[in-house]
């Protein structure tokens, strides 16, 4: 890999809600809207819009089932999700690194 | 990113850690399954010469293990749709039923011969190689071999200090279901 690390990031995972979106779902596996919500501090709309963003790049699978008669959403990561995370603590790490007294 | 964006994201991860953990319950149904089993073996023993390790409660773990077994996934699927986080219910599932065989399968024999520790314990450690938990790691390791080391020397009647075997044994069970309560204590807590 060459290049600084800057040029490594990838800016769909950068986004703090989407970076504590897929912190989450690398932890626990999957979880529901109600608790991604709730956790990450944000509305309704504002996650609705992050997921469709993870979604459209391969990061994030969205299922969404029915309880009795009650909706649930549950979203999982992908491989490809956990990949980008990981990568992208790596870029941040080695910027961190690079920084005199960093 | 700055600092407060790490400590957020560390509070994230070490949230979502602590609503899908399994030390707690994996340590509880374990204990309580040592304890049962114990309580069955004193009580099943020759009057004067008590036994925690050998007798009717090797008999018994082969219903009981599987028991507890169903019971953890049920838990942990009711917690994963009652809390919306987690998907440890299909792993727990699938080993389940691949332990379940094998204790029906393996541990008559090794229950008879070397306590029930080596089958709960191994548990135990399966437990925490799937769900990565150093806690449950060690503590499968050393209480499995500790009871390993008192059941065998129980059977051979290498070491004549039926007091200590008595004990250990017993110390084990209670261990083992007081270090559940009190992870599930400090889980509760934080």
């Amino acid at each position: 890999m060459t290049g600084h690390p800057s040029t490594r990031l990838d800016d769909t995972v950068h986004q703090r809600v989407r970076l504590g979106i897929l912190t989450i779902l690398a932890t626990a596996g999957r979880a529901d809207f109600t608790y991604l919500r709730d956790n990450l501090e944000v509305t309704d709309g504002n996650l609705g819009r992050h997921l469709e963003v993870l979604y459209q790049a391969g990061y994030v699978e969205i299922e969404k089932t029915f309880e009795g008669r009650r909706p649930r959403t549950w979203v999982s990561i992908t491989r490809a999700g956990r990949r980008a995370l990981k990568e992208h603590i790596l870029a941040l790490r080695q910027m961190i690194d690079e920084v005199p007294g960093g | 990113m700055t600092n407060d964006t790490v400590a957020e994201l560390d509070h994230l991860a070490a949230r979502a850690r602590r609503d899908t953990g399994m030390d707690a319950v994996v340590l509880i149904a374990a204990g309580l399954l040592s304890c049962v089993t114990v309580a069955l073996n004193l009580g099943s023993g020759a009057p004067g010469s008590p036994d925690s390790l050998h007798g009717d409660g090797g008999f018994w773990l082969e219903a009981l293990a599987p028991l507890a077994l169903v019971v953890v996934w049920l838990y942990v699927r009711w917690r994963e749709k009652r809390r919306g986080v987690g998907r440890q219910s299909r792993a727990v599932a699938w080993t389940a039923l691949v332990v379940a065989v094998l204790v029906v399968a393996l541990g008559p024999f090794l229950t008879w011969v070397l306590g029930p520790y080596p089958v709960i314990m191994a548990l135990v450690l399966l437990a925490g190689i799937r769900c990565s938990s150093r806690l449950l790691v060690a503590w499968g390791l050393v209480a499995g071999l500790l009871g390993l080391a008192v059941g065998m020397a129980q059977f051979n009647n290498r070491f004549d200090l039926p007091a200590v075997d008595l004990a250990l044994g017993v110390a084990i069970a209670v261990a083992t279901l007081v270090a559940g309560v009190v992870v599930a204590v400090r889980n509760r807590r934080s």
